[in-house]
């Protein structure tokens, strides 16, 4: 799969526990995209929407799954690094840069603002 | 001498929005400090107390305010949030390794403890998070798309804000409630 990411390209990520990171006005909070160790998601790679959902359901049944696009990522500066797993081939970690892992605040709030709701 | 203290406190629908006002008449050459006023400003025993529609009119003398231990777990000036929040910090303390699914550490009890002490203290109750790098956020949104973040770790308080137009701000706090809610107070533009 290509290292490069299309504008377009959507990454998944499962918010668990359900309904932990949701706002009382019903947005999320960008809390859910700070992480120490990167913010793991799986890349669409050219599967269907549909697919790339059952797929992450299998890993975290009854979740919500939220989504964003590599062209979000691209307008904080925020890096997206191809880390296909063993068991993943999608595997793909969202960083602050090429050096720094953790999203700075305002990144993750950029990426909290542009998510879409997949599946909640 | 007969100084007495007005604490207005007014909620909205919702629940989130709470507005406490301090006015001090008569001889007082010194007002009372308001950082002891702003952080009973969820106190609502009262000596006298008068209803007027929404808003409660508690009157007291400064030395009784002051005086006045802040409201505890089950006190009467528990707001719904405010219960909400806390019990969702107990949650926090019930995650365990890998709570997220992607290998988050546990949020340390020292954390949750330190952030259940500040929420009892804030003037306004905020949304409250885990994060997956052993912190608890704590955010404020309005309609503009003004915005206010307070990220607590174990060693360091981090301000996050992006105001009306967009413009952001970052910075490190003393953890300290008076600072905190100064902030909160500017940020939904009154003063205590």
């Amino acid at each position: 799969m290509d290292a490069a990411f299309k504008d377009e390209e959507k990454l998944y990520r499962a918010l668990k526990p359900k309904n932990c990171f949701w706002k009382s006005d019903g947005s999320l909070t960008s809390a859910a995209f700070k992480d120490s160790k990167g913010l793991s998601t799986d890349r669409d790679g050219g599967r269907d929407n549909k697919v790339c959902l059952e797929v992450l359901n299998q890993r975290f049944p009854e979740q919500d799954i939220v989504s964003v696009q590599a062209k979000s990522c691209k307008e904080v500066n925020a890096c997206i690094k191809y880390l296909p797993e063993e068991d993943n081939d999608y595997h793909t970690e969202i960083h602050r840069s090429d050096t720094e892992i953790t999203l700075s605040p305002g990144q993750a709030k950029h990426l909290a603002r542009c998510a879409k709701i997949e599946c909640k | 001498m007969s100084a007495l203290t007005y604490h207005y406190q007014r909620e909205n629908s919702a629940g989130t929005l709470l507005v406490s006002l301090a006015v001090i008449s008569l001889a007082f050459t010194q007002v009372a400090q308001p950082s002891v006023i702003s952080q009973n400003s969820s106190f609502n025993s009262c000596a006298i107390r008068q209803e007027y529609g929404y808003s409660t009119v508690t009157k007291q003398t400064i030395a009784e305010y002051n005086s006045t231990t802040l409201p505890q777990k089950e006190g009467p000036a528990m707001n719904e949030k405010q219960m909400k929040n806390l019990k969702k910090l107990d949650d926090f303390s019930k995650y365990p390794v890998n709570w997220n699914g992607y290998g988050a550490p546990t949020i340390s009890c020292d954390l949750i403890a330190k952030m259940k002490g500040l929420a009892l203290l804030l003037n306004y109750q905020p949304d409250i998070f885990p994060t997956a790098r052993r912190s608890i956020q704590f955010e404020y949104e309005k309609e503009d798309g003004s915005y206010l973040e307070f990220e607590l770790f174990n060693d360091k308080l981090q301000m996050y804000s992006i105001n009306s137009v967009g413009t952001e701000s970052t910075s490190l706090l003393d953890f300290d409630a008076k600072a905190i809610n100064e902030e909160i107070n500017k940020f939904y533009g009154c003063s205590i």
